[in-house]
């Protein structure tokens, strides 16, 4: 069984898509900011991590940037409110940029996608 | 007679039986028997002691006395008894005694009563007599104390006084005789030649006759007595019985005698001349300085006011003292004198009257004073007001003049326009509140052909047009020559008028001979007029033209250079024209001729300036589009900043919506409702997606692209869409070549435009889109046949926010404008004739704008 890491402060939304995912049928981790996702990234072995980029503390991108020279394989799919980081060439990183929505459709396909592309499913 | 009943009798017996007997004879008598009557008999047994002690107290009885004829009577009682009745009594001797007895008391009776009387009166008199001598004390008493207060009067009045009998001795004299003649208390008695020796003219007998004859106060001027002057008042007082007697009043008059001395001094050292006048108008008293002005001849002229005023006989006509005497007002008046020494003098004279102790105005006085420099004053300052009058009418017309120029000058500074200002010229020197000349008549060099030419001219050509253009302008009102300047056109606006043919036949060469080649060369002002016609022979031409033989020409000079000539005349008025106007005329053409030569100049200037303002127009239209785009980008930003907090909770709500909906069974009565929890979620965050590609627009990213395949594709997409509402969908592309531009934006207008239309459009409608190349522009063209835009959204429509749809965006047209604009486009709209509406999109295909993205 795949699993996936989601990280958002906004417990809600970490609630959302635990719910989703696990009807979808993976394990799902969820971490609050950047450091707990750093330490679950350390300790269990993760299929891919949905990474909110505003968050309190250290900002997504860095987040992403340690995750990448922790983790080279780490498959990251950036998750946003925002568009504008698409410019920010270090959002290139991720596997794919995908803008926040309540129907959670297309980001449920890119996971599947991604994962199925890395034999994971 | 008295009745016996009427009379009553007492009976006084000692002895019973006697007493008894006795009374019944008196009863027989027919008298009333009484204890207490007036009449009593008194019985003989009574002894004479006893008889006595009885009258003693009863003193008022009459007794009679009843004694047997034998019997010898008391001496003393007969003294006492006043009537006898021997014994035997018998009725009729009672009757007859009793009567006589009565008779007798009434008698007595009455001469008691007048005694009584008479006694009264002199007691009234004597109280009378004590009552007089008590009114004859107070009266002496009362007198006693007037005359106490007449002596005090009389020694304290102010005037001495001293009463002299017919011996001229003195009889009386008051304190303030002895006072004023200094011999206190030693005056009484004194005689005449005493009194001499104070008084020296009660010496003088002629003085006492003259007062009795008179009858009247005879007075004496005043003489001085120890210092002090003193008045004296002699009068007589006559009696036909007596000898006269004398009254000498004495008066101190030495303060009146100082003010008066003193009033003359004052009067003397007025510089005032003074002049006291009596009703008849003869000078009572001058002072010194009135008698300085004649000098030697003063007196003979100071007898009147008029001989002394006018030199007159007769008082003055029209006098002004009449009414002073007569009402008593004060009157002021000049007079004019010459003095002794010949100087000529002015003198205001001021009458007040002077009222005498009655009350009556009997004198009047004059005050003259020397006015003399102040009339000169008065002369020269009138001479001098004159000439200021004349300067100020110069001043006056000079400054009309400077008004004329300057109003001209303002007009024609007010315009640049060479025709406008030739007419204003015309009109200033032409109309009455300017120069008021008949016509003028505009000739210009033209510089090409070297040439003078008849160029413009303003007037009437015949009387009959003058009367009607003059009625007009007067109907009009014009007050000042600036509003005639301004409403003139109003009035002769006709450039075919007969005098401007006539100007337009004047045309001379600038190397030919002639009149006005003259005033050119020399830049002289001529006036042709009839007396020096002949002088003038060569204006002969001018003449005939203008149909007139009095006019000037004057040059038109501007910088120095000629720019023309002006012929001004009379014609209608026949009016000449005097070398003034010349003047006046010569400056103002001054003015004009720079105008002219100015609106040459300003035509250039204002060909360039609008050059300048078509430029400046474009900056500020560009500056315009730069702060309506920063204030929408600042406006973005925030919204923008709001949109991005809004949005995780959306997708929280949202998210749980669609989870919880995924579960429920569709006939699950919660069903409808979470979907409507994530219907207008989904709505929401359509719409906060589409506002921040709104506030995101800025960011294009131009690459080398199709405009055709991007229409194809975005028709594709929707083409689901326009089935399902079966609209049929042309498009009919012109094989535009690619060019720089942002698909991912462009592709966003078409999807916008063509999403508007579907949501417009009715079953069955139509929409057509078309494409085309032109001159390196690209055309788009959206049409459909919905219910176009009406008037009143017109301006609107692309306005962020603007919608007419409930779940619009209002976005949409917006956002696409940006799009275009950013492309260097314009897009813009035309409701179609019939129906429908179609947007045009048209963008530079020459070089790429905006940001260009390296990596494509």
């Amino acid at each position: 069984m795949a699993t996936i890491l989601v990280v958002d402060d906004d417990k809600n939304i970490r609630n959302l898509y635990s719910a989703e995912f696990t009807d979808e049928g993976y394990n799902v981790l969820t971490a609050e900011d950047a450091n707990e996702a750093m330490r679950i990234i350390g300790k269990e072995k993760v299929d891919l991590v949905i990474l909110d980029l505003k968050m309190p503390g250290i900002h997504g991108i860095e987040a992403l940037e340690q995750m990448m020279i922790h983790k080279r394989d780490l498959t990251v799919l950036i998750n946003t409110a925002f568009s504008e980081y698409r410019d920010n060439f270090l959002t290139w990183l991720a596997e794919d940029y995908i803008i926040k929505s309540s129907d959670l459709s297309v980001l449920k396909e890119k996971v599947r996608n991604v994962l199925q592309r890395k034999g994971v499913l | 007679m008295v009745a016996p009943a009427q009379i009553s009798v007492s009976i006084l017996e000692p002895d019973e039986s006697r007493a008894k007997s006795l009374a019944e004879t008196v009863e027989q008598a027919g008298y009333r028997i009484s204890d207490d009557a007036e009449i009593v008999i008194i019985g003989s047994g009574i002894s004479p002691d006893e008889f006595a002690r009885w009258l003693k107290n009863n003193k008022k009885q009459f007794v009679i006395i009843g004694q047997p004829e034998n019997q010898q009577i008391d001496p003393k009682l007969q003294l006492i008894v006043d009537q006898y009745i021997t014994e035997p009594v018998s009725p009729e001797k009672v009757r007859a005694n009793v009567e006589k007895v009565y008779a007798r008391l009434t008698e007595m009776e009455n001469k008691n009563e007048l005694v009584r009387r008479l006694e009264y009166h002199s007691q009234v008199l004597e109280n009378q007599q004590k009552h007089l001598e008590k009114q004859i004390e107070v009266a002496n008493h009362e007198c006693n104390i007037i005359r106490n207060r007449l002596d005090a009067l009389y020694n304290s009045l102010s005037i001495g006084i001293i009463f002299l009998d017919s011996e001229k001795k003195v009889t009386s004299a008051n304190s303030e005789a002895e006072r004023l003649l200094g011999i206190q208390g030693k005056i009484i008695e004194m005689g005449r030649d005493k009194l001499g020796n104070y008084l020296p003219f009660v010496l003088n007998d002629q003085i006492f006759e003259e007062a009795i004859q008179s009858g009247q106060p005879i007075n004496f001027t005043s003489f001085v007595l120890n210092g002090r002057v003193i008045e004296i008042e002699i009068s007589a007082i006559t009696k036909q019985s007596k000898s006269p007697e004398f009254i000498i009043l004495l008066r101190n008059i030495t303060e009146i005698t100082r003010e008066q001395e003193w009033l003359k001094s004052l009067l003397s050292a007025m510089v005032d001349g003074v002049i006291v006048i009596d009703r008849s108008k003869h000078i009572i008293w001058c002072n010194k300085v009135v008698k300085q002005w004649f000098g030697d001849s003063a007196s003979e002229r100071l007898s009147t006011c008029f001989s002394f005023w006018a030199g007159r006989s007769e008082a003055c006509p029209d006098c002004s003292l009449d009414q002073v005497f007569l009402q008593g007002n004060t009157a002021r008046f000049m007079e004019r004198i010459i003095t002794a020494k010949g100087e000529e003098r002015f003198f205001e004279i001021t009458v007040a009257p002077v009222k005498s102790s009655n009350g009556e105005i009997s004198q009047a006085v004059e005050i003259a004073r020397d006015v003399t420099n102040r009339e000169e004053l008065i002369r020269e300052l009138m001479s001098a007001r004159k000439n200021l009058e004349d300067m100020n009418r110069q001043i006056t017309e000079q400054f009309r003049t400077l008004r004329t120029i300057m109003e001209i000058s303002e007009t024609l500074q007010r315009t640049e326009r060479l025709d406008e200002v030739l007419h204003i010229i015309l009109t200033a020197v032409t109309a009455r509140e300017g120069l008021g000349f008949n016509r003028a008549f505009l000739l210009l060099i033209n510089e090409e052909e070297n040439t003078l030419e008849g160029r413009y001219a303003l007037g009437p050509s015949s009387p009959e047009e003058a009367g009607r253009i003059w009625y007009e302008l007067g109907t009009i009102g014009y007050r000042t020559l600036a509003e005639v300047l301004q409403g003139y056109l109003k009035v002769t606006d006709a450039t075919d008028t007969m005098v401007n043919k006539m100007v337009k036949e004047i045309k001379v060469s600038l190397s030919s001979d002639s009149i006005l080649t003259r005033v050119i060369r020399t830049g002289e002002a001529i006036i042709v007029s009839p007396e020096n016609i002949k002088i003038w022979e060569e204006a002969k031409p001018i003449r005939e033209i203008l149909k007139s033989d009095h006019f000037a020409i004057v040059p038109l000079l501007a910088m120095t250079k000629c720019v023309g000539v002006l012929i001004v005349d009379n014609m209608i008025t026949g009016r000449s024209i005097t070398s003034d106007e010349l003047d006046l005329l010569r400056s103002i053409i001054n003015h004009a001729s720079l105008a002219i030569e100015r609106s040459s100049l300003t035509e250039k200037l204002r060909k360039s300036y609008e050059k300048v303002e078509m430029a400046f127009s474009l900056l500020r239209e560009n500056q315009e589009k730069l702060v309506r785009a920063e204030k929408l980008s600042s406006l973005g930003a925030m919204a923008a900043q709001l949109a991005h907090e809004i949005k995780n909770p959306l997708v929280s709500v949202g998210g749980f919506a669609r989870n919880i909906l995924r579960k429920l069974p569709h006939d699950d009565p919660l069903y409808e409702k979470v979907k409507i929890i994530s219907d207008e979620t989904s709505r929401i965050e359509q719409f906060i997606a589409d506002f921040l590609n709104f506030a995101r627009f800025s960011k294009s990213t131009f690459k080398l692209s199709n405009v055709d395949d991007i229409i194809t594709q975005t028709v594709t997409l929707l083409t689901p869409s326009f089935q399902e509402k079966k609209i049929k969908v042309r498009t009919k592309l012109g094989g535009v070549r690619p060019f720089y531009f942002d698909p991912d934006q462009m592709r966003q207008v078409f999807l916008n435009l063509l999403k508007n239309s579907l949501e417009v459009l009715q079953k069955g409608g139509q929409i057509i889109v078309r494409s085309r190349e032109e001159e390196r522009f690209c055309w788009v063209e959206i049409e459909d046949n919905g219910p176009g835009i009406p008037d009143e959204h017109a301006e609107s429509v692309f306005r962020p926010f603007f919608t007419t749809r409930s779940e619009g965006t209002g976005l949409g047209l917006s956002i696409s404008a940006q799009i275009i604009e950013s492309h260097s486009g314009q897009i813009w709209f035309r409701n179609n004739p019939i129906s429908g509406v179609t947007f045009f999109i048209r963008i530079p295909m020459t070089q790429p704008h905006g940001k260009i993205n390296q990596e494509v």
